[in-house]
């Protein structure tokens, strides 16, 4: 195999879903179920399709530019000053992403694990794991990710099949009662929860089969639309609508309230706690290589390892920023829209309309 | 080195959460009742928002906490002998763990709880009930998988009675519920299921226990109905078959009629129900169509049911009876109690919701003027290995 193209089309979709799908699952029914209750599949679905077009502008924008590294096309585009501020504002919204998602899931864990912890403790830890992961390079990370697809997945497909014999699927009903306007508010939150999907700017110059690309973006992305589907619409098949949207975390509780009939085990949630905390850890150290590399492209550090090192106090500080649970969840909700915007709008465009007037030797194309 | 010896300083020198098991204390039970000073509600009123509060000793409830005793429990001899308990007045919930906790050696741990027992006082309180509902839902301990029972006179005396098949009061009550599979006349509820009905509009059904004083027996007693937060009526064992029946829940259960002085006993296998609501000029009609398939276990040894009329005039026989008897069940509850816990609403807001923009207003006028109509069709598939 090629020495720079390493990255094969499962490690490529791979990356893309545990990337995408973190601590997010545990709030978006709730969020969604707040503004469309039972239509959350429609949303979702949609959400999946607007994610599917921006990913496919920005496929388009790397395929013009030569399959180049990020880095190497936004520097030869803007000079090296000028490419080095819009790199910093391109990491910018991830960074903060993973530093908010950190703390949403150190406080999923002081709730239900470990309560008397300090929290500077936890996410301190959590950034060393970090910084460790980050440290190894994209190679590392993206074997990382190859193995907890399955940790990840397998576990939460049979969590789901245990809550079966409570649901009624009918909760979801009725379709299509919500006004117009409930539908388009919801749409944007429904599309941030694709977040993560920028890790493509980093993977896909290093990915062996170019060519089908987008085919594998295309199917990660059904596939983390299928699960949140498949995790919102259980929550409101056994929680109804109305429930889902007062509790938090409607995904937790709904492993609270399995019972399994004639289990040696009771208490289901903190076997499936400590496997999701795996959710959040690949959010994270992907969204952080991402911030790192790119980081240590644009000042010029030229090593991961250096800008991992300048990020992690950063994210620890941003991470400590939200007073409160409430707090948290608005900033989050703030940043979001930036990285949309920026990473998946802006710089595709900009990138498609550079690249088309000098469009040279396309790398790796053929291979 | 140096380096893994500082991180081996600060990282491995303590664990916060560290948890010892014989420290704990794992609730089976909980018991909540009410305070001496639940009708004080002056005391509260002229309370501001900011004012210091909580040196104020207010007694709304009093909450029990039950526990096997481990103390005794050893590998040769590995039986539970009994519970203890912890009691103690208290404002809220929260206070009264808190209030427990300094009381007892042990962490109480309600991960593991089996039991809510809420007494039928505490039930015609319906602000304590709000912020009862709202601790369990809150805290992300509680396990959310334990029954939820009404009882009939003071917690405490359920706490006290010696019963004779179990040591535990914990194990006999979840045992009954579980047998519920059995046994039609109970109707098990667990916190989740609580949680979600009354969050929905503060209607719910739990099960009932009282105490037979003469008889020195712990009974089930139906199911209470709870409008508003509020305990309102009772409906007795009997009619909770039915009621089970109508709200297409009935697993399994036993009917009987009399046919010529003899009972004729008839077990349900298999239950299933649909129903169907109409709109004529503003009034509703709900029509419950109810197939039920079973076996006959009992008639007469000098007759026979081997034969087509005769099962089909049985049929015919246990359809009218439990038809008419969920008509009654069906219509008491509606005109006494108001409360629809069949599951009418939810059948109109998931399937007609255009019907549900006009009477959601005053559903329980609608529910209360409607028209109910039960229909039940029995079949029996099997008779037995007699002629």
């Amino acid at each position: 195999m090629d020495k720079d193209n390493y990255i094969t089309s499962y490690g490529f979709i791979a990356t893309i879903i545990v990337t995408v799908v973190g601590i997010g699952i545990f709030s978006y029914p709730r969020e969604l179920a707040a503004m469309v209750e039972g239509d959350v599949w429609l949303e979702t679905i949609i959400a999946a399709f607007i994610n599917l077009i921006l990913l496919k502008l920005v496929v388009a924008a790397i395929r013009a530019n030569g399959f180049r590294t990020i880095t190497d096309i936004i520097k030869t585009k803007f000079g090296s000053i000028i490419g080095a501020v819009i790199l910093i504002i391109m990491c910018l919204p991830t960074f903060f992403a993973v530093s908010l998602g950190m703390r949403a899931f150190i406080e999923v864990v002081k709730m239900y694990l470990l309560s008397k912890t300090p929290t500077e403790f936890l996410i301190a830890i959590t950034i060393i794991a970090g910084v460790y992961i980050v440290r190894g390079d994209v190679k590392t990370n993206i074997k990382f990710n190859e193995i907890t697809l399955w940790i990840m997945f397998v576990p939460a497909f049979i969590v789901v099949l245990f809550t079966l014999n409570h649901t009624d699927y009918t909760n979801i009903l009725p379709a299509f009662r919500q006004d117009i306007r409930s539908y388009l508010y919801a749409l944007p939150t429904a599309a941030f929860a694709f977040t993560g999907v920028e890790i493509v700017y980093i993977v896909l110059p290093k990915l062996s089969n170019k060519k089908d690309a987008f085919k594998g973006i295309r199917y990660s992305i059904i596939f983390i639309a299928i699960f949140y589907i498949i995790i919102s619409i259980t929550s409101i098949a056994v929680l109804t609508t109305s429930e889902t949207k007062k509790l938090l975390w409607p995904a937790i509780d709904l492993i609270r309230s399995i019972e399994i009939p004639g289990a040696f085990v009771e208490r289901w949630d903190g076997v499936v706690m400590c496997l999701w905390v795996i959710f959040f850890f690949t959010t994270f150290s992907n969204g952080f290589t991402y911030s790192a590399y790119i980081l240590s492209d644009a000042l010029p550090l030229r090593d991961i390892r250096f800008s991992a090192l300048i990020l992690a106090p950063f994210i620890y500080l941003v991470a400590m920023y939200p007073n409160n649970i409430t707090e948290l969840y608005s900033v989050i909700h703030l940043i979001a829209p930036f990285n949309y915007v920026i990473n998946l709008l802006i710089i595709p465009l900009f990138l498609l309309m550079l690249g088309k007037s000098k469009n040279n030797n396309t790398r790796g194309e053929e291979a | 080195m140096a380096l893994v010896l500082v991180f081996m300083c600060i990282f491995l020198t303590g664990c916060w959460d560290k948890v010892e098991i014989d420290r704990n204390a794992f609730v089976s039970v909980i018991g909540v009742d009410v305070g001496k000073d639940i009708r004080n509600k002056k005391a509260l009123e002229d309370v501001k928002p900011g004012e210091p509060f909580g040196e104020r000793d207010l007694k709304r409830l009093n909450v029990t906490f039950a526990f096997p005793d481990i103390s005794k429990y050893t590998s040769q001899n590995p039986e539970i002998s009994s519970d203890k308990f912890v009691k103690t007045p208290a404002y809220s919930m929260e206070d009264a763990l808190s209030n427990a906790v300094s009381k007892s050696s042990r962490t109480l741990n309600l991960g593991h709880s089996e039991l809510l027992l809420l007494s039928d006082e505490l039930l015609q309180y319906p602000e304590q009930i709000k912020e009862i509902a709202d601790f369990l839902s809150r805290s992300p301990l509680v396990n959310r998988t334990m029954y939820v029972v009404m009882t009939e006179g003071n917690v405490e005396e359920f706490f006290n009675f010696n019963i004779e098949m179990e040591k535990t009061l914990g194990t006999y009550l979840t045992g009954l519920m579980e047998s519920s599979k059995r046994n039609a006349s109970i109707l098990p509820v667990n916190l989740n299921e609580f949680l979600i009905l009354l969050g929905d509009n503060g209607n719910a059904i739990i099960p009932a226990i009282k105490i037979d004083k003469d008889k020195n027996e712990m009974l089930i007693d139906g199911i209470a109905i709870i409008k508003g937060y509020k305990h309102v009526g009772i409906l007795s064992p009997q009619d909770t078959t039915v009621v089970e029946m109508l709200r297409g829940k009935l697993i399994s259960g036993k009917k009987v009629i009399y046919k010529d002085k003899v009972p004729i006993d008839f077990e349900i296998d298999n239950l299933e129900r649909k129903i169907k609501v109409t709109e004529d000029n503003g009034k509703l009609l709900f029509k419950i169509n109810i197939d039920i398939e079973g076996r006959i276990k009992e008639y007469k040894v000098d007759r026979e049911l081997f034969y087509d009329d005769t099962i089909e005039e049985i049929e015919k026989y246990f359809s009218n009876s439990l038809s008419e008897e969920g008509q009654k069940i069906a219509r008491r509850v509606q005109r006494e109690y108001g409360v629809d816990i069949f599951g009418f609403r939810e059948q109109i807001t998931k399937f007609m919701p255009s019907t549900w923009e006009k009477v959601k207003g005053d559903w329980e006028k609608a529910f209360k003027d409607a028209e109910i109509d039960v229909n039940v069709d029995v079949k029996a598939r099997r008779i037995g290995t007699r002629k």
